[in-house]
């Protein structure tokens, strides 16, 4: 407690003690925002408000994706399976693009897609 | 060109000092000779609260006359100033009293950094509700270029009998204060708004009270041998115990904006009180007024509670020093530039830019008896938890030694700590009796500030009491000293460790979740639609408005169950109805007369109820939360 500084030099300990932390904490907010965990990505439906419509996008996510997806009708029937491979600059597929009587479905479509880490995500449309 | 993230970041750090330090330093060194007795930590403490309530007399000031907030406005005028303060300072750098500062200083501040790093540094990601709130008003601040209309929409019944969504109506929850100076580190940055950055600006505010408090301390003790160390002992029972308790780290992860900015401003005006008491110089006491009149324009309870203290000191001094009242009144306040500052001071605040509750009368619902159940006043236990045991029991110690020993009472220190702390203390303890009806809590978190100053003093006697006191054996004076040590340090770290370990593991997660999918929903929702949302299962939602930025009650939310049964509080049932039972007529009913289009729930707890209706689509999918699209179309198809 006796021992002393200049004021000078505890004030200029006291900006770099302080933008020290302050830029600490900066860079740790910037990582972990920006790199978002890949057990975060988001799947939606491009037209949400189209009912025939199944494109999807995947979002929130930095590296390439390797997703698996199912649809099934409301009867539990299999639909469609497979897996599309999304970047950030292609995140866009279409599960039942391979489906050849699409036009004949009806009732909840439900697609659900399993990512690479994480829970499942379901999207489903209800078809007249 | 946009900003890169990483230069916003750099800006961002830039600015911080730019908003909060240089502008009031540059104020107090242009007016350095008017202000001769401070010494140059003084300057650099007292410029955070100068700074902010500059900034914002200066933005307030400029949106009254209708001049746009933009930073190429704001930047020059706050650069002139910095720029004009450090023309000055290069000339003239001895302008301020020289000191030394104990090393345990620097360490007490470093300790309080690691603490505060480690707290915060799993939870970088912004989650606190108000914090939220606070952020829709700076966000509209920076994209209108003009202070906010604090107002909000509701869901209302027509005349009709039909659900519809009424026009804004005027809410007297925020302040001003409370949101300019974030803007302003928004614009000057570009920083995004969902960021760390109103976190790290918190915690700068935080940090610069806890050290104003050394400053403080040195001064109210002056006169006393042993300053030094009540300064430094205040300091660590500021800084260090209980650290992450409320008002400190709760209160910067909870984003509770002005009471945070109240706490830095309130010891600013005791300690140039304190100067001006002591100099007899009548500018110390106009940078308290200065700062009194920012104060009302930052927090309302913070304002209401400094007048209850500012009161209490008046009355105070008249009981037991009558001649240091009078002496302060003929030696300070009838003076002519005083009258002239306090004249303007309550022209600008009762006529020309009233807050928004005192316009409202809202001090009114403060008078009465307390009917709240978390009004209701605390227990002798609970207070002694909120404060915190050490520096309860040594704070009260304290208080009774400054009026017990000789000559001590009728110190201004005495009084001033006194008035800060017996009314507030009363009001806690017996509001009912005193008919003042404010949340205990909250006022009980604004006591650890001068009861750590007075356990602080306690502290210091009784230690040094012990290193000095020939009758008592060496050894019993040793373990009597670390056993108030070993009291003080464990019962404070202890608690740290309890709030520590309740931190949510997946908060960031969960936010960074809410963000993509609140950032969708305003992607994809109609200007003309409406949306919803839940808050019970969620965490954070009031972020969410931020992205649309349509109304402060926009998108519409399902509250905690409890307040839809406050006949005060929620008077629509339709955010219920629509997120607990979707199916239900009166879900039914608000969804087509609101126009709701899209429903943003947690899906494994929320989301079976809407899978099962055809009237329902899931659109969106993430790790913790969906949007429900609804199609009405679809109703015919059971």
């Amino acid at each position: 407690m006796n021992r002393t500084i200049k004021d000078s030099a505890a004030i200029f300990a006291l900006i770099l003690l302080l933008f020290g932390a302050l830029a600490v904490l900066a860079v740790r907010a910037r990582i972990v925002s920006s790199i978002p965990h890949p057990g975060l990505y988001a799947v939606a439906f491009l037209h949400p408000e189209e009912a025939g419509n199944f494109e999807l996008t995947a979002l929130n996510f930095r590296e390439p994706l390797e997703l698996t997806y199912e649809a099934r009708d409301s009867e539990d029937q299999l639909l469609a399976s497979g897996s599309a491979s999304v970047t950030p600059e292609h995140p866009v597929f279409n599960p039942l693009a391979s489906l050849s009587d699409a036009g004949e479905l009806n009732g909840r479509i439900t697609i659900r897609i399993i990512g690479p880490e994480g829970t499942p995500r379901e999207l489903s449309k209800v078809l007249p | 060109m946009a900003l890169t993230e990483f230069a916003s970041s750099l800006l961002f750090l830039a600015a911080l000092p730019a908003v909060f330090i240089l502008p009031g330093w540059a104020v107090l060194f242009i007016l350095r000779k008017h202000l001769p007795d401070l010494t140059r930590l003084e300057t650099l403490l007292l410029a955070a609260p100068v700074s902010i309530v500059f900034v914002n007399t200066l933005v307030i000031g400029l949106d009254r006359l209708h001049v746009p907030l933009r930073p190429g406005i704001l930047a020059p005028l706050l650069g002139l100033v910095i720029l004009a303060g450090l023309g000055l300072w290069v000339r003239e750098r001895g302008a301020f009293k020289k000191t030394r500062l104990p090393l345990a200083f620097l360490a007490i501040f470093a300790a309080m950094l690691v603490i505060k790093l480690v707290y915060l540094f799993p939870i970088t990601v912004p989650s606190a509700t108000d914090l939220g709130h606070h952020m829709y008003w700076v966000k509209k601040i920076v994209l209108e270029a003009q202070l906010p209309e604090y107002a909000e929409a509701d869901i209302v019944t027509g005349p009709d009998g039909r659900y519809a969504i009424s026009d804004p109506e005027p809410i007297s929850d925020f302040i001003i204060g409370e949101h300019i100076t974030l803007a302003l580190l928004q614009m000057f940055s570009g920083i995004g708004f969902t960021s760390a950055y109103s976190l790290l600006a918190l915690l700068f505010i935080h940090i610069a009270t806890a050290v104003l408090f050394y400053a403080l301390a040195r001064r109210l003790f002056e006169w006393h041998p042993q300053k030094e160390g009540i300064a430094l002992l205040s300091f660590a029972l500021v800084a260090l115990l209980y650290s992450f308790m409320p008002p400190q780290m709760k209160y910067i992860e909870g984003g509770v904006m002005g009471n945070n900015l109240s706490n830095l401003i309130i010891p600013g005006i005791f300690l140039f009180l304190i100067l001006a008491v002591r100099t007899w110089k009548t500018p110390y006491l106009i940078f308290a007024l200065f700062l009194a009149v920012g104060l009302a324009h930052t927090h309302h309870l913070s304002t209401f509670l400094f007048a209850i203290a500012f009161g209490a000191l008046t009355l105070l001094l008249a009981l037991f020093n009558r001649p240091l009242l009078k002496d302060i009144v003929i030696r300070l306040v009838c003076k002519r530039s005083t009258l002239i500052a306090l004249a303007v001071g309550l022209l600008w605040l009762f006529v020309l830019v009233p807050p928004a509750y005192i316009t409202n009368a809202a001090v009114g619902t403060v008078i009465g008896t307390p009917e709240a159940q978390e009004h209701q006043g605390f227990a002798l236990s609970q207070f002694k938890f909120a404060i915190g045991e050490p520096r309860f029991v040594f704070g009260a110690l304290g208080l009774i030694l400054l009026f017990a020993l000789p000559r001590m009472r009728k110190r201004d220190t005495a009084l001033l700590l006194a008035a800060w702390t017996l009314p507030w203390s009363l009001i806690v303890l017996y509001p009912a009796a005193l008919g003042i009806s404010l949340p205990s809590g909250r006022v009980a978190n604004y006591l650890i500030f001068p009861f750590a100053l007075l356990a602080a003093f306690a502290l210091s006697l009784i230690l040094e009491k012990l290193k000095t006191e020939q009758r008592l054996r060496g050894g019993v004076r040793i373990f009597g000293a670390l056993l108030i040590v070993v009291f003080v340090l464990h019962d404070g770290f202890y608690n740290n460790n309890a709030y520590f370990e309740s931190q949510r593991e997946d908060s960031n997660a969960r936010m960074l979740s809410l963000f993509q999918g609140a950032r969708h929903l305003e992607s994809i929702l109609p200007d003309d639609a409406v949306a919803m949302h839940d808050h019970i299962n969620m965490l954070g939602t009031s972020w969410i408005k931020t992205f649309f930025m349509r109304d402060y009650n926009f998108p519409f939310y399902r509250a905690h169950l409890f307040r839809y049964d406050r006949a005060t509080d929620r008077q629509e049932k339709c955010t219920l109805y629509v997120i607990s039972s979707p199916n239900t007529g009166e879900a039914q009913r608000c969804l087509d007369e609101l126009g709701v289009k899209a429903v943003f729930v947690n899906e494994s707890i929320d989301g079976e109820q809407f899978t099962q209706f055809d009237t329902f689509w899931q659109v969106y999918s993430d790790a913790y939360y969906s949007i429900y699209w609804y199609a009405p179309q679809m109703q015919s198809n059971p």
